[in-house]
């Protein structure tokens, strides 16, 4: 619980979270006490960027240009110059719902630039960008500090772990974990593959991918990697028909025998996923509703998720990082045929990601093919070597065998 | 939508008990809704319009008027149905509330809130009712993204949404009491964003805006007093 932390004036401080919203207010308060006391500041303002950097958008413009636009004539600020420097050129005529995680993010800490802050709050900001983004907003905070500012980096914790645990002895105390990561591959499914032919999606005139039509093995976990904005979760919500597409999604043995298969997708945000209130009523509903509920595969998905102990709790009442638990749990549990996962390893820590990397394994086994939209190179080699690019919309299939 | 059709329907809410009377509240909002039709050139607002107010005021009236012990039986219809003018009555007004309600919430729906937006801060209105009316026409567009995400997620937890108007309502339930606790979830890093940031976005038009036009004011005046004189006819 990050109470009264000792904050740096004029630096780049950080601090590590254990995963928790609630820890965030006395922070700020604690911020502004330093901000008021502070004689030499530049503005009274903190530039705050909530883990959902889509509540800083004031839903009165209909696009993002029109929003920085108005928010700079309040702060008679120089919009031009700023748009010369920033790679946001391409959303201003989007609206912000049409925005992707990390563009987003983009936007947002451009909202802060423009009101000029001297304090800058991140509150787990770079969990959805790509290097190159970071990148930039590193180059853009060099450049705060250098004016002045104070940026307060609130992190979890690194996931390092994963470059030295390529099995899973690191987090295996217990010993029964190994039973469930055996294989039991449907009998006759082993040549069966996922197709995906000619799937097509557009948001108006602004932004659109495919045609994509590509083949993978089944019962697998694919990393999906890509740039923000390049069109990785469209293509998933165009895949599982939650949005509309022209293309279709079948399964094939290659016996001419097909079907549709089942799929599910979990969401970027946990917290537009989540709707029940116990842990157990969300992760088991998705798998009543398609009529696989198995209790002992339940049993199985909440064990290695370590969420056996938290059944009962309201999802609301739990940390961010275990909200994310709960809604990849629910999907993972749901016996679907294909998964899409988006940032499943978002605001975890090392623990839980290992663990999600035994879930995966485990669903694996049982011939559920997952897809893991991720910015995380490291989890997406330890998952597996076969990667999926998207790039300006079209999806390639990578693979060290190639 | 242009922004006198809104300001027309903010008139009408405020002089809604002057004419209760099914007749005008119809006529207007039919009015209302054609012309939103007209400028969009396509009758959708207006299909969307009379669906919802059927899906909700025939059993309102079923209810009240044959089955609701609290009225009493007044006219014998065929057999043991009987017909009870309280509820009648009763369910009349209702419905007549909810029809309004549903052209309102199109018409906001419908609106151009630049334009809108530019126009209130053109009038110069007072900060405090500027700011007021910014945060309203901001929650109408939160609400909008937010149904629409929410939309998506219980269609991803394999909740039917389409199809007939039992599944349509069935649907609705579903989407309207997580956009009601999301949106209060959130309202602590809303106004977290707004305290700590102390520059209130909504603000943002209060610079810079023109003097009210005496044409503009003469005919939103006009129109308010059109309004009245029509509700008193109806009467």
């Amino acid at each position: 619980m990050i109470t009264k932390p000792e904050i740096q004036q004029g630096k780049y401080n950080k601090f590590k979270t254990s995963g928790g919203n609630a820890e965030i207010w006395p922070f700020l308060d604690h911020v502004e006490t330093l901000m008021n006391a502070d004689r030499k500041r530049i503005t009274n303002s903190i530039a705050y960027i909530p883990t959902d950097p889509q509540l800083c958008f004031s839903g009165l413009w209909e696009t993002v240009g029109r929003e920085l636009e108005m928010l700079s004539r309040v702060h008679s600020f120089e919009i031009e110059n700023l748009l010369k420097k920033l790679p946001i050129s391409h959303l201003l005529e989007r609206h912000y719902s049409a925005l992707s995680g990390g563009e987003s993010i983009l936007i947002a800490i451009t909202l802060g630039l423009i009101t000029g802050s001297s304090y800058w709050v991140l509150d787990r900001s770079f969990e959805w960008l790509d290097s190159k983004i970071i990148q930039w907003c590193r180059q853009i905070f060099l450049e705060e500090l250098s004016r002045g500012s104070t940026v307060i980096e609130i992190y979890r914790e690194s996931p390092k772990l994963l470059l030295d645990a390529n099995n899973f002895s690191s987090v295996l105390e217990n010993k029964t974990l190994n039973t469930l990561l055996t294989n039991t591959f449907p009998d006759g499914e082993q040549n069966a593959k996922l197709v995906f032919s000619n799937i097509q999606a557009s948001y108006g005139s602004e932004f659109s991918i495919g045609p994509i039509s590509i083949a993978l093995p089944i019962g697998r976990t694919y990393p999906m990697l890509g740039k923000n904005g390049a069109g990785k979760t469209t293509f998933a919500l165009a895949s599982c028909g939650l949005i509309a597409s022209d293309g279709v999604s079948k399964i094939t043995n290659g016996k001419f025998k097909s079907k549709s298969p089942l799929m599910c997708y979990s969401f970027q945000n946990p917290d537009r996923q989540i709707f029940r209130n116990t842990v157990f009523k969300e992760v088991s509903e998705l798998a009543k509703r398609f009529g696989t509920y198995s209790e002992v595969s339940m049993k199985d998905i909440l064990e290695i998720l370590e969420l056996d102990n938290e059944l009962y709790l309201d999802p609301f009442a739990l940390s961010l990082s275990r909200r994310r638990t709960v809604a990849t749990a629910a999907v993972l549990a749901s016996g679907a045929d294909v998964v899409f996962l988006d940032e499943p390893t978002a605001f975890l820590s090392a623990r839980e990601v290992e663990r999600l990397r035994m879930a995966l394994f485990h669903v694996s086994g049982k011939g559920m093919t997952t897809i893991a939209i991720t910015h995380n190179q490291v989890f997406a080699n330890s998952m597996n070597k076969t990667q999926l690019l998207m790039e300006n919309g079209q999806l390639e299939v990578g693979s060290d065998d190639c | 939508m242009k922004v006198t059709t809104v300001l027309i329907i903010s008139l009408l809410g405020g002089l809604y008990p002057l004419f209760a009377s099914v007749p005008t509240i119809l006529f207007l909002v039919g009015g209302l809704l054609l012309l939103n039709c007209h400028k969009k050139k396509s009758i959708a607002p207006l299909k969307i319009y009379v669906i919802w107010v059927i899906l909700f005021s025939v059993p309102l009236f079923i209810i009240h008027a044959f089955i609701n012990p609290e009225f009493e039986k007044t006219t014998q219809l065929i057999g043991k149905v009987w017909i009870r003018e309280g509820g009648v009555n009763f369910a009349e007004s209702r419905i007549m509330l909810i029809s309004f309600m549903f052209a309102i919430a199109l018409c906001w729906i419908n609106v151009n809130r630049e334009n809108l937006i530019a126009f209130l801060t053109k009038v110069r209105l007072p900060k405090l009712i500027l700011e007021i009316a910014f945060q309203s026409i901001s929650l109408v567009e939160l609400v909008q993204v937010r149904s629409k995400s929410i939309l998506l997620a219980q269609k991803a937890r394999g909740i039917r949404t389409e199809g007939n108007p039992i599944i349509r309502v069935k649907a609705l339930v579903a989407i309207v009491v997580p956009l009601v606790i999301s949106l209060l979830k959130e309202a602590p890093y809303r106004s977290a964003i707004q305290y700590y940031s102390k520059s209130t976005k909504s603000l943002s038009h209060v610079k810079g805006g023109a003097m009210y036009s005496i044409p503009e004011l003469a005919f939103v005046f006009a129109i308010f007093a059109l309004v009245a004189v029509v509700g008193q006819i109806a009467l």
